[in-house]
């Protein structure tokens, strides 16, 4: 039996060629969504990928890709540094008709007191 | 002594012309004597008021060059007591050279001067633009209406013709006071314009006129007939919504003047 003897070189580039196609067909914003759906990370600053392996999933071969992601998480903190909880910033509200002229009429009642 | 009224907006389409005709007309119609100046060179006052077809050789830029009195460019509209000064028709470069001199802004005011004592109300129709015939008129006058579409982008701009107005009052140091804000083309089945009314009326209260000029085909219409509507058809919603405002002119005028000190407030 003859054996066959592969450069620990050739399979490195191999390997890393095959995860540059597969990251090129990778849906950046579907892997946002599980973000979110999965660890509630929401505000993704960016999204960049790690490393790739092959593993053996279910019987199947599959891809098992590493991602690292940034995102921003505000915290509230005391002087001594104790946490007081994440803040949470306040949804904006959404301006009324109602708001907009409001706010139209206001103005151009400022403006009309120079007469 | 008369009022000089001055219908000016930043905005076109909003029914300039159309307010400034059908008001001097009302106006006339109630037996005061107007007189109609045309201070727009595409002559859309001058058109409507039905002179248009009329061989006059003098119009308003005769009066602003010095070269004819107001008694000679007027013209009798087809109203008993509405005269008529006609647009300077696209002749508007000698005008406009008038502003390089000192004091320019008061040539339309200097040439009504002599003879607005005559009438019991001067209104002058400008066009879109801020330029030299604008300020002029401005200049010209004792109160500025204001036409307003009663849609959201044109009350927008309400707010900018208003700036524009009292920088101008200032820099120029113009006595002129706001007759008041004019709702046109107002559809009070439409939830936005009744907003816009309201609104108006909560936060400017006696600077908003009264009277409404509804959207309406027969005013759209009424150019065709070189006539103001309240002269084609006086029945009509769009003739009787002006001849309103006329009398809210003329109550105004009545109440300002038995209040003195508080001229046109």
């Amino acid at each position: 039996m003859a054996k066959v003897t592969i450069s620990n070189d050739i399979v490195a580039t191999a390997k890393k060629e095959l995860f540059e196609r597969i990251k090129s067909n990778i849906n950046l914003d579907r892997v946002r969504e599980i973000c979110a759906d999965l660890y509630g990370v929401k505000d993704i600053h960016s999204l960049d990928f790690k490393n790739g392996d092959i593993v053996v999933h279910d019987g199947q071969i599959a891809y098992k890709i590493e991602f690292d992601v940034r995102f921003a998480v505000p915290l509230l903190i005391d002087e001594e540094g104790n946490l007081l909880g994440a803040h949470e910033p306040e949804p904006e509200a959404a301006a009324t008709p109602e708001d907009r002229v409001e706010d139209i009429s206001q103005q151009t009642s400022d403006a009309a007191q120079g007469f | 002594m008369g009022e000089t009224i001055c219908i000016v907006s930043h905005k076109g389409g909003v029914g300039k012309t159309i307010t400034a005709v059908n008001l001097a007309a009302a106006l006339a119609l109630a037996g005061k004597r107007t007189l109609l100046v045309d201070c727009d060179p595409q002559g859309s006052a001058t058109y409507i008021a039905g002179i248009y077809k009329r061989k006059f050789a003098l119009t308003l830029e005769d009066g602003l060059l010095g070269r004819a009195s107001l008694n000679r460019i007027m013209s009798q509209s087809c109203v008993y007591y509405l005269q008529v000064i006609p647009a300077p028709f696209g002749r508007t470069h000698q005008a406009a050279n008038l502003s390089s001199a000192p004091g320019a802004e008061r040539v339309l005011k200097n040439f009504l001067m002599d003879d607005s004592w005559y009438f019991d109300y001067i209104i002058l129709d400008t066009p879109a633009s801020f330029g030299m015939l604008t300020l002029s008129a401005l200049a010209a006058a004792d109160s500025v209406l204001i036409p307003t579409q009663c849609e959201y982008l044109a009350y927008r701009s309400l707010k900018q013709t208003m700036q524009t107005l009292v920088t101008v009052k200032n820099a120029y140091r113009l006595s002129l006071h706001l007759a008041g804000i004019l709702f046109t083309m107002v559809e009070e089945d439409a939830r936005l314009s009744r907003l816009i009314v309201r609104s108006a009326r909560r936060r400017m209260g006696g600077r908003v006129f009264e009277t409404l000029i509804p959207r309406n085909e027969q005013l759209r219409e009424s150019p065709v007939y070189e006539r103001p509507l309240v002269v084609q058809d006086i029945f009509s919603v769009g003739a009787k919504s002006y001849i309103a405002l006329a009398a809210e002119i003329m109550k105004r005028r009545l109440r300002n003047a038995s209040k003195p000190n508080n001229h046109h407030r």
